[in-house]
C-alpha cells in the first residue's frame, strides 16, 4: 500500500518485480479516494481495501488485480480507518462521530453484504474510556498468516485475538504505570478546552505507559513496542518459559554489523519469520551506512541494496525465524 | 396538534429503538490460557540484539 506517491496498492513478486496495481484513484467501480487499510484472504487470494471517505470496502483478486465487488460499510455514527477480513467477516476499528462512554471499539460486518453484525469491546472497559481519534501509522490490527488477527487500541492493556468465530483476550500487560481512566479524562478535558485540538504532550510529561505497537507473534515469542514516560521501550515475551525482556533500544544486528543501524519497522509475521520495511525517506541514511561497510557480510542481496538509488521504492526485509 | 407531537415522539422512539437494535453488542469469550506479561518485573537491559530472539 503506497500512501505517498501513487496512493494505490501495488503488487510485486518476491524478487521485487512490479506485477500490477490494485484499483486506482477515482469514483468508478473498484476505484477509491483514500485507502487507509488493507487485508488479505490468503485462502481465496483476495485483498480487501477500505476507502475511508466513501465508507466502502472493495475486494480484488490479488493474482490478476481484477476488481470483484464492493460493500458499503453501513455505519450511521461511526468512522473507520482500519479494517481486517476474518473468515467471512469484516472487522473495523471504529470511532464514533460523537463520543459516548458506552460506544464500542470493534464492529463486525458480513463481508458479502456489508450488514452490521455485532459490536465488541466497550471503550470504557477496554480503552480506559477513550473512544475518540488517536491514530498511529501501523494501525490497530496485526494479522497473522494463520488467518487470526490481533487487535490493540492506543490505551488498551490487553491484546485481543480475533480468530474464526472467536474473539478473546490473548495477552494482558501488567504494570503499575499503565495509563488510567483519570489520565484519559484529563486528555478529554484538554481537548474540549482547546476546541478539539489533541495534545500528545499532556501524556508525554507523565510517568505512564500506553500505546502497544509494532506487535508480532511468532511460535515462541511475542514482540512489541510501547511508550513509557514518553520514550519507546521494546519487549520480548517468551511464551514457552514465561520470561520477559525489555530495553530502551533494539539493535538490528542481523542487517547491520556496527554501531550505526536503523530501527526495523515490523509489519507482518508469518509462520517462519517477520517482515519489516524501510521507507523511501530512510533510504539515504541506509545507503550512508551501507557505503561505510555497515551491512552484514552475509546479508542476502547485499550488493543490490548498496546500489539502490536514493529515491528508491521502499525496501521490504524478511527476518527468517527458522 | 397534540396528535402531531405524539406522532413525532413515536417516530423518534421507533428510530432510536431501530438504531440501537442494529448494533447488537456481544461479550467476548473468556480465555483460560491468557498470557500475562508483567513489564515492571522484567529486568531492563541496555539494548536487545535482534539476533538474540530471532533464531536465524
Amino acid at each position: 500500500m503506497d500512501s505517498e506517491i501513487t496512493e494505490t496498492v501495488l503488487v510485486f513478486d518476491k524478487e521485487g518485480r512490479f506485477l500490477h496495481r490494485i484499483g486506482q484513484i477515482g469514483q468508478g467501480p473498484g476505484e477509491y479516494i483514500d485507502i487507509t487499510d488493507s487485508s488479505i484472504d490468503f485462502e481465496k487470494k483476495e485483498i480487501y481495501l477500505i476507502d475511508f471517505p466513501t465508507n466502502m470496502v472493495h475486494k480484488y483478486d490479488i493474482i490478476s488485480g481484477k476488481f470483484i465487488n464492493s460493500i458499503y460499510i453501513d455505519r450511521d455514527d461511526f468512522k473507520s480507518y482500519f479494517m481486517q477480513y476474518v473468515n467471512g467477516k469484516i472487522y473495523t476499528s471504529t470511532i464514533p462521530y460523537f463520543g459516548t462512554d458506552d460506544s464500542f471499539l470493534l464492529q463486525e460486518f458480513n463481508a458479502s453484504t456489508g450488514n452490521p453484525k455485532s459490536s465488541y469491546l466497550n471503550a470504557s472497559a477496554y480503552n480506559k474510556g477513550w473512544n475518540d481519534f488517536y491514530s498511529r501509522s501501523d494501525g490497530f490490527f496485526y494479522p497473522n498468516e494463520d488467518g487470526s488477527i490481533k487487535y490493540i487500541q492506543m490505551f488498551m492493556d490487553t491484546v485481543i485475538s480475533i480468530r474464526n468465530d472467536e474473539i478473546m483476550p490473548y495477552l494482558a500487560i501488567k504494570s503499575k504505570n499503565w495509563i488510567t481512566e483519570k489520565d484519559i479524562q484529563d486528555l478529554i478535558e484538554y481537548k474540549i478546552a482547546n476546541e478539539g485540538t489533541l495534545s500528545h504532550e499532556i501524556l508525554f510529561g507523565r510517568n505512564i505507559s500506553y500505546n502497544i505497537n509494532h506487535y508480532f507473534d511468532l511460535d515462541n515469542i511475542v514482540y512489541f513496542q510501547y511508550l513509557n514516560s514518553g520514550n519507546m521501550e521494546f519487549v520480548i515475551y517468551n511464551k514457552e518459559n514465561n520470561t520477559t525482556r525489555r530495553a530502551d533500544f533494539l539493535k538490528d544486528d542481523i542487517v547491520y554489523n556496527g554501531d550505526w543501524f536503523l530501527l526495523p519497522s515490523f509489519a507482518y509475521a508469518d509462520s517462519k519469520g517477520v517482515y519489516s520495511y524501510l521507507k523511501t525517506e530512510q533510504i539515504p541514511r541506509f545507503l550512508e551506512i551501507a557505503y561505510s561497510d555497515g551491512l552484514n557480510a552475509d546479508l542476502d542481496k547485499r550488493d543490490l541494496l548498496k546500489g539502490l538509488p536514493e529515491d528508491s521504492n521502499p525496501v521490504i526485509f524478511y527476518y527468517s525465524n527458522r | 396538534m397534540k396528535n402531531i407531537w405524539n406522532l413525532l415522539f413515536l417516530s423518534i422512539l421507533v428510530s432510536c429503538t431501530a438504531s440501537s437494535r442494529r448494533w447488537d453488542t456481544s461479550p467476548i469469550a473468556r480465555n483460560e490460557e491468557l498470557y500475562v506479561v508483567n513489564i515492571d518485573n522484567a529486568p531492563r537491559e541496555d539494548f536487545i540484539n535482534l539476533s538474540s530472539f530471532l533464531l536465524l
